[in-house]
């Protein structure tokens, strides 16, 4: 099956840690251990793959790619591997085995996605990604998490389902799976339905509200995951498929801008964060959106380097959820005394998303908007300005500010000590943003698209441009402080549309089908029962003479089937959806094993 | 309560320095301004930027209207108690 002995897919480690996990028995001290395996195991299969197409199924006649490795695929595959030893580091301390079993599924998700050389597996990576997902937000197992973990499901379904229509429609029309890049000269109608659903998971506004509806509600160590993978791997396939969509660099920039004017109203840290990722991402359609070589290598490096300093900062706001028990601002205040060097770490991260010298976002972010600006779209790279100088503002200054230096927490709670895994990951993320920032080839090196100058970041201008944007930003924040202050609210935002069409929905459940499903129970009462009892006695009398004698064995057997489909028949999504995840994993592996 | 590590024990005791910190900022906002005029774009890409200030005033000026505008403007139109979407329970 596979052709090559330098191919493993990064994915097989963590799918088998996800089947392996359950079975574990005791204390996570003998077991978590093993947590850290797929991903050691996927950083060493990326650096050892060679360009190819590796892993061909034959299925129903079409041949799927599991393993489609080249510059692109591997520096997306690069990065996921890498933080996904930085989140599982964080996670070690977690006696939830299931919390890590449904991050290891997401990472597979993401991994195969990146390795996905047609859309049918595409897809089945897409909805592994959306279904481990789903779980670290309930396996937060409170209220607010179950609810927003519904949402997201279901908003992931439809755009999953934009996807699959897209997919079924190129099928019928040219006889191909392939996932290739498409012209936009060439567009076809199924095309947009693809784009669409890609657009849903890439968070593009306004389609975006899923995100900081439910990343702020997963668990504390889900979310570091959840930050990296998503948006990420919609950031691919854009890159992979969609280059030089008009369409992409006008949303990357709008994106790019309303994320940084919703964060400096809000009040919760990780939903501040959130819009931060709609914000980031965005300079990443854009630059795939503009698609010159220069703007979509920056897509690429700033997509590397934004995995490593969102799931920094994630890590950061996640010590300070778990150390004080809230991630409010207006309820934090005056901790750095306390937990410096979360603060310390948490900054690292903070300057590298603003584009500080020295840290990693300066040497991504510029290259996109320097690609815009010398590709004459300066209006585009204007709006990414605004966005940096927003970006500092919230989460360089503002956040900090308020949940460290500012003011006094007004809870009375105890901080619970950090464990170390958590420091030790953050300062693994932080080692790498810092030495990226320092040593630019480290990352460009693997940037996928030939340039005939390649970016030079370090040059006088553009470190004395970045002080001067940044450090004036800083004043503006000094000089509205008090303005920015935030307090204890919940901001609209386009999720009040989709419940809009829930409720819709629900009307129309509710009233005309209710109307129509009580006639028609009446009709069948009235005329369709009698019939159906004359039918009974017929079948009775058959059934008495002629069945019971010949089937009674097989009855037994369906009894007992169906004793057993009872069992798993809990009535909850969640466990229907594990075991429909658990159904496709066997199917999946004998389809492997057979092909 | 446990005794602040010698790091925790320094930034509360910058904590107390405020003033101090402002200065420092000014000076150094002061100082980039000075550098701004030794330095500038060999190729300007926004017309205006070729201008000494253009980005300290750009990073300003934006800066504070964002903050304005969405907290003063924009805010009070969409702000909701925090239990809006769960009031119905």
């Amino acid at each position: 099956m596979i052709q090559a002995t330098s191919f493993i897919h990064p994915s097989l480690g963590f799918l088998t840690l996800a089947l392996a996990l359950p079975f574990f028995k005791g204390d996570s001290k003998y077991w978590r251990w093993l947590l850290l395996l797929p991903p050691l195991l996927a950083i060493y299969a990326v650096f050892s793959m060679e360009p190819g197409v590796y892993g061909t199924l034959n299925w129903m006649g079409e041949t799927l790619v599991l393993g489609r490795v080249d510059k692109l695929s591997i520096i997306f595959a690069q990065v996921f591997s890498i933080v996904s030893l930085i989140g599982f580091t964080y996670a070690l301390h977690v006696d939830d085995k299931f919390q890590h079993a449904s991050a290891a599924l997401y990472v597979a998700g993401g991994l195969g996605c990146v390795f996905s050389g047609d859309y049918l597996t595409l897809f089945v990576f897409w909805e592994l990604m959306s279904i481990g997902s789903t779980f670290l937000i309930w396996l937060a197992r409170n209220q607010a998490s179950t609810r927003a973990g519904f949402r997201y499901f279901l908003y992931h379904t439809v755009g999953g389902l934009f996807l699959l229509a897209g997919l079924l429609f190129q099928y019928n029309a040219t006889g191909s799976f392939a996932f290739e890049y498409i012209n936009p000269a060439n567009a076809q109608f199924y095309h947009w339905l693809i784009l669409t659903g890609f657009c849903v998971n890439a968070a593009v506004v306004p389609l975006h509200a899923w995100l900081p509806d439910a990343y702020p509600r997963g668990t504390v160590t889900g979310s570091v995951f959840m930050s990296a993978f998503t948006t990420k791997t919609a950031v691919y396939v854009l890159c992979r498929g969609f280059a030089g969509w008009e369409v992409l660099a006008v949303a990357g920039t709008v994106m790019a801008v309303y994320g940084v004017l919703y964060a400096c109203m809000e009040n919760n840290a990780r939903r501040i964060l959130s819009y931060h990722i709609v914000s980031q991402v965005g300079y990443m359609v854009a630059g795939i959106g503009i698609g010159t070589a220069m703007t979509l290598n920056g897509a690429c490096a700033h997509a590397y380097a934004h995995i490593l300093y969102k799931g920094l900062l994630f890590m950061g706001v996640g010590c300070l959820l778990y150390s004080a028990g809230t991630q409010k601002l207006d309820e934090l205040g005056g901790r750095v005394g306390r937990l410096p060097w979360v603060m310390v770490l948490y900054m690292i991260a903070a300057l590298s998303i603003s584009g500080w010298p020295l840290f990693n976002g300066f040497i991504s972010k510029t290259m996109t908007i320097t690609g815009a600006a010398e590709a004459h779209r300066t209006w585009l790279a204007l709006g990414m300005e605004i966005a940096a100088v927003g970006t500092f503002i919230s989460v360089g200054i503002k956040l900090p500010y308020f949940a460290f230096w500012g003011g006094k927490p007004t809870s009375k709670r105890k901080l619970k000590p950090i464990p170390w895994n958590m420091y030790t990951a953050m300062s693994i993320g932080g080692a790498l943003c810092i030495a990226q920032g320092v040593y630019p080839q480290m990352l460009y090196a693997y940037l996928p698209f030939e340039v005939e100058h390649m970016y030079v970041p370090w040059t006088t201008w553009h470190v004395l441009q970045s002080l001067l944007l940044l450090g004036f930003s800083g004043l503006a924040f000094y000089y509205c402080r008090k303005v920015i202050t935030p307090h204890k609210q919940l901001n609209l935002d386009f999720d009040y549309f989709y419940r809009l069409i829930g409720k819709l929905v629900m009307w129309l459940v509710c009233r005309p089908l209710a109307w129509f499903d009580d006639r028609w129970t009446e009709v069948y009462r009235v005329g369709g029962l009698r019939g159906l009892m004359a039918l009974a006695r017929g079948s009775s009398w058959f059934d008495r003479k002629g069945i019971d004698t010949v089937v009674d064995g097989s009855a037994y057997t369906v009894m007992n089937v169906g004793k057993l489909g009872a069992k798993v028949q809990t009535g909850r999504l969640q466990d229907y959806l594990g075991l429909a995840a658990i159904l496709a994993l066997c199917v999946f592996a004998l389809v492997w094993y057979f092909a | 309560m446990a005794e602040l590590t010698p790091l925790g024990a320094f930034f509360e005791k910058l904590r107390e320095k405020g003033s101090t910190l402002l200065i420092v900022m000014y000076a150094i906002l002061a100082v980039l301004v000075a550098l701004n005029f030794i330095w500038t774009p060999h190729h300007p890409h926004f017309g205006l930027d070729k201008y000494t200030g253009f980005w300290a005033g750009f990073g300003l000026l934006f800066g504070l209207a964002m903050v304005i505008v969405m907290k003063k403007i924009v805010q009070p139109f969409i702000a909701r108690d925090e239990e809006f979407y769960d009031s119905g329970d």
